[in-house]
Formats: C-alpha cells, sequence, structure tokens
C-alpha cells in the first residue's frame, strides 16, 4: 500500500461505514481486499462488513508472521 | 493495563505473565524470577512445568546469512491478543501458569526471541498448552516480521516458518 498510518476526516453526515467499504472509498488497491488482510476495530479482530462508529479505530492488518 | 470487555469475561484460573521485551533477555534468569514470583503465591510449584525458548535463526528464508529480524507489533492489540490466547490455552488444557515473554525490535541473530514457560499438575497438559499456545502466537497475534540480511538489504516476512 505504501504507507502505514493515514488520518482520514469522513464527510459529515456520511452514513455508517464498513471496512470494506472504507477500504474502497479509499482507493486502496486492489479494490477487493486480499483474503488473507484481517480487519481489527478498537484493537479486536473484526468482519469486513462490521459498522463502524464514530472514533473507532480502524486497522487493516497484513498476514501476520509473528511468534 | 485495562484489559478490553472480552478479556474480562474470560475466567482466567491460570497466573498468567506477559511481556513485550524491547531489549534482550536472559531466559532462564526470567524463569528463576518467575518461579521465585510463583512461589510466593502458591503453597509450592506444580509438579510439570515445559519450557519452549525460540532464538533467531542465523539465515533467511533464502539461506543467506542473516543479521537480524525486526519485530513490528500493533501495540495495545498485541498485548491483549497474548493476554487472551494465554488464557485460552490454559484454560484448554487445566494449566495453572503461563509466562509469555516476546521481543519487539531488532532482534540479533541467535538471540532469544520468545520464552513460553506453562505450569501444571501434569506433563501433558504442560506440553499441550505450550504447543498450543506457540502455535496460536505464530497466526493469531500481531507480529510481523522483517529480515535483515548480513548484505544491508531487508524485506518482510510473508507467512510463517513450519511447524
Amino acid at each position: 500500500m505504501g504507507w502505514g498510518e493515514k488520518l482520514i476526516e469522513l464527510k459529515a453526515h456520511c452514513t455508517p461505514l464498513s471496512p470494506l467499504q472504507l477500504w474502497q472509498q479509499l482507493g486502496i488497491q486492489p479494490i477487493t481486499p486480499p483474503s488473507n488482510i484481517r480487519v481489527a476495530i478498537n484493537q479486536e479482530f473484526a468482519s469486513w462488513d462490521a459498522a463502524l462508529q464514530a472514533g473507532d479505530e480502524l486497522a487493516f492488518l497484513p498476514p501476520i508472521s509473528g511468534g | 493495563m485495562n484489559l478490553p470487555s472480552y478479556l474480562q469475561s474470560v475466567v482466567v484460573k491460570a497466573q498468567l505473565s506477559i511481556q513485550l521485551k524491547q531489549n534482550s533477555f536472559q531466559p532462564l534468569q526470567a524463569l528463576a524470577e518467575w518461579h521465585q514470583m510463583l512461589s510466593a503465591k502458591l503453597t509450592s510449584l506444580p509438579a510439570a512445568e515445559s519450557n519452549f525458548i525460540g532464538r533467531v535463526r542465523p539465515y533467511g528464508l533464502n539461506n543467506a546469512p542473516l543479521e537480524a529480524l525486526e519485530l513490528e507489533h500493533y501495540p495495545g492489540m498485541c498485548e491483549a491478543q497474548l493476554h487472551q490466547l494465554a488464557a485460552t490455552a490454559a484454560a484448554a488444557n487445566n494449566a495453572l501458569a503461563v509466562l509469555v515473554w516476546h521481543r519487539v525490535g531488532k532482534v540479533l541473530a541467535s538471540d532469544v526471541i520468545v520464552l513460553v514457560a506453562v505450569l501444571a499438575n501434569h506433563r501433558g497438559q504442560a506440553q499441550r498448552c505450550s504447543q498450543a499456545l506457540l502455535e496460536a502466537l505464530k497466526h493469531e497475534a500481531p507480529f510481523w516480521k522483517k529480515e535483515w540480511l548480513a548484505d544491508g538489504s531487508n524485506s518482510w516476512v510473508q507467512g510463517n516458518t513450519p511447524f
């Protein structure tokens, strides 16, 4: 992707987005996230179609290679 | 440390000692201090103990000489995940105490990268808990590794090493 963190101001009155919708709104390629990318909301694993709330911390996690 | 709500619902019977270490540590000294701490809490140390010490291989995935591994982690989530994984493995195997110390940052070849120790009443409980926890760490803990080779090049590691 070429970046690790981004602060993005969303449009006022926008409807709640899911991580998938936000991924696509941000123009991240490929438009369909690779299956090995995982999502975390507020530092807990979450699904791509979860509803984001104001103030949520969202992370797109590359394939884990640790431990 | 304030754990997230989903962790607070886990019934943690085992004593958990979880630490992310920015600097190198001596695993045998860590174990001795852990034993001392547990001895003060328990009447005696449980009968069975399984210890695993993982060190950085001195070669990369393509067998080139490796200088170091750089461990990046997701602060906050990583610690919470380690607690949850340790609590889950302990509960599933009736372990009484679990220690996980994991390095982050740049870890030189041959240095210790992870220490996992499990105390239980029986060897099977201790060994199974240790193995389950190690595999969980490989796949469910938000760490990412970058290889620094001796020639100065670096690259992110894709996936995990074989069991």
